[in-house]
């Protein structure tokens, strides 16, 4: 009896997505078909708890990859919530990378607490590779095993950092220029920026000037500041009206990107 | 036999997955795989898997969806005239033509199987028209020289756009009735084209009106940086995922059963018109990964080579199976991009590939039956 609620319980915690899904599309159709398939192996006579843990993972898994986020996370949630002795690693990493994804702060810092509260609990689960990136996901340095992996997405963090603290230096010195040929044109113009600042008006060529060239008026960050940077290499000094035209396009453009604003006032 | 072709995926979906080092997240990942539970295993392959070995049976056998030829161009036409015979040659009657209905059947035009990624104006050869005007910037930071930027992201976007951007530089980006006009209103004119980029990001067709191709639309500064936004974002959500921590685990280097199963399955890929997402990794290296498109696959004087679309380099340098793979005579896989010797752990097609190309084909249908008024 008392399995039978269980089972009606997790049956109707999970309908409301049944609703969700009953769309017309072909995909959608087929999602649909996991969730029944689920909520029948759930609904058999006898079924352990480690079996409906594990239904609950690879559901997670399957909306997972096809993108839908409140599917993956009611199913990896529900398999977090299963008292069961089994590795729940990838319920906590994909939900870290869902939280990631929404940029959801509060989620992501919570799923780090608990998944760092489940290692800690659960040794066996907690081999190098995991803990490993647990100290990544808490930190944002990637550590040794990681350096590949995590590398580039780690220092994109760190550069961001150092230059809204102000460390115009660091962060021109961790760039390579020479790896910068043929990169997309918002790293050239961070680089850009970064060496006028440094080095003033002896910095020589600038990496975003072919593109400003062709695209003069282009509504685009790079290309604002791109024109700055020339001005300001040519006369020594920059038009306050070129600021506030780069100030009103941070307002509803690309606002995660404008830290670059402060440092383009330090042009001085 | 369908249910044969999907055993045989499945097994070949397990020798993959469960060929991991057996530490950390590959054992986790293998625990799960092969666990114990009875059904669980119909679920790991019960979506993306079984649609992907479905739409490839379809195209082997020419069906659509609901069974009906995709050859059968006699349909609504009740006619065999001289006209009418001429006509079908003259408007060439397959995937993406634009005969007329009664001439040339829906199923031709828009078979519901990979044929509909064999567009007039796709190739899988990497071109500048088909590629980023931007590469993966691998090596952008001084302290970082063997990191792989965003990779996976680069690949993916690269990919969606080629299989559902419909690029068209004589027509003008229209709003409300309103031709948008990048000088007077770059705002809207940015925010038109940044709904078209997100709805192409999540596997959906786009007409994008004004630029001639993926190489000229990526090369604008507007379009750049939303696209390189779109590659990060998409990047994150395959490396950060469960499995992608699985696969930069997965060094141990490829046998013969193991690569010659890879090469006939890309040799599939190829000829179904697709050029897939292949993840590599470096053998015994754990996470040196790295995601790149196949072009093609080659048998040259017996020596078997994986051709890649490599976006860490420039497109001279990947045209003509400049780069590739090479696939030793005991199944061991070399890139000799990677160093003297470049051997490389595990080599396979990306786990959300399938998931991508299924949705991919179901936009493309849709498209193609909307664009010719099909379902009237």
């Amino acid at each position: 009896m008392k399995k039978i609620i269980l089972n009606l319980s997790l049956i109707l915690s999970l309908l409301p997505l049944g609703h969700v899904w009953a769309s017309d599309t072909k995909l959608d159709k087929e999602v649909a078909e996991l969730e029944k398939y689920v909520l029948d192996e759930l609904n058999k006579k006898n079924v352990s708890q480690e079996t409906i843990f594990f239904h609950y993972l690879l559901a997670g898994r399957e909306t997972y990859t096809l993108g839908l986020d409140l599917h993956s996370k009611k199913y990896f949630t529900k398999a977090l919530e299963m008292k069961v002795q089994e590795d729940k690693t990838e319920a906590y990493v994909n939900l870290i990378a869902i939280a990631h994804r929404e940029k959801n702060e509060a989620d992501k810092k919570k799923y780090i607490a608990d998944f760092e509260l489940f290692l800690k609990a659960n040794s066996r689960f907690a081999t190098p590779e995991m803990t490993n990136y647990l100290e990544f996901l808490k930190t944002g340095k990637p550590g040794t095993m990681f350096q590949h992996y995590f590398g580039f997405y780690s220092s994109m963090n760190s550069l961001e950092d150092s230059i809204k603290k102000k460390n115009y230096l660091q962060a021109y010195m961790s760039i390579n220029p020479k790896g910068l040929e043929g990169a997309e044109i918002g790293l050239k113009t961070t680089y850009d920026l970064l060496n006028v600042l440094v080095n003033k008006k002896k910095a020589k060529k600038l990496l975003c000037m072919d593109t400003y060239k062709k695209f003069p008026k282009a509504f685009s960050y790079s290309v604002k500041i791109c024109a700055i940077l020339e001005q300001y290499l040519a006369e020594g000094k920059v038009q306050p009206t070129r600021i506030d035209d780069l100030k009103k396009y941070f307002e509803k453009n690309h606002q995660d990107r404008a830290y670059l604003l402060g440092a383009v006032e330090d042009l001085k | 036999m369908k249910k044969s072709l999907l055993v045989i995926s499945f097994l070949a979906l397990l020798l993959v997955a469960c060929d991991q080092t057996g530490l950390g997240v590959g054992a986790a990942f293998k625990n799960l795989i092969s666990l114990p539970v009875q059904g669980a295993q119909k679920i790991a392959n019960s979506i993306s898997g079984k649609t992907y070995e479905a739409y490839k049976e379809r195209t082997t056998q020419g069906l659509n969806r609901d069974g009906s030829s995709c050859f059968d161009s006699q349909q609504g036409s009740g006619s065999s005239s001289q006209f009418n015979q001429l006509s079908r040659i003259a408007c060439q009657c397959k995937a993406w033509a634009t005969c007329l209905k009664e001439l040339c059947s829906c199923n031709v035009m828009c078979p519901e199987n990979f044929n509909i990624f064999n567009r007039p104006d796709y190739s899988l050869e990497p071109t500048e028209a088909n590629s980023l005007s931007f590469v993966n910037s691998s090596s952008a930071f001084k302290n970082n020289k063997m990191t792989q930027g965003y990779c996976w992201g680069h690949a993916a976007i690269t990919q969606r756009f080629n299989r559902l951007g419909f690029f068209d530089s004589a027509a003008q980006p229209v709003e409300n009735g309103r031709v948008l006009d990048e000088g007077n209103d770059p705002q809207t004119w940015k925010e038109y084209y940044s709904k078209l980029i997100d709805k192409i990001a999540d596997n959906e067709a786009a007409e994008i009106p004004g630029f001639a191709n993926l190489g000229e639309f990526s090369r604008h500064p507007v379009i750049q940086e939303m696209l390189a936004d779109k590659v990060a974002k998409t990047w994150a959500d395959n490396a950060m995922s469960f499995n992608g921590l699985s696969a930069g685990l997965d060094t141990a280097g490829m046998t013969l059963d193991k690569s010659d199963l890879l090469f006939k399955n890309l040799k599939e890929r190829v000829t179904n018109h697709q050029s897939p997402q292949l993840i590599i990794t470096s053998k015994e290296q754990k996470f040196m990964t790295h995601v790149l498109l196949v072009s093609d696959v080659q048998e040259v004087n017996g020596e078997k080579r994986i051709c890649l679309n490599d976006n860490n380099y420039p497109v001279r340098m990947n045209k003509k199976c400049n780069t590739y793979i090479r696939v030793t005579k005991d199944g061991r896989m070399l890139y000799p991009e990677w160093g003297s010797l470049g051997e490389l752990g595990t080599v396979q097609v990306t786990k959300n590939e399938d998931t991508d190309t299924v949705k991919q084909v179901d936009a493309l249908v849709k498209h193609c039956r909307g664009q010719r008024s099909c379902e009237s």
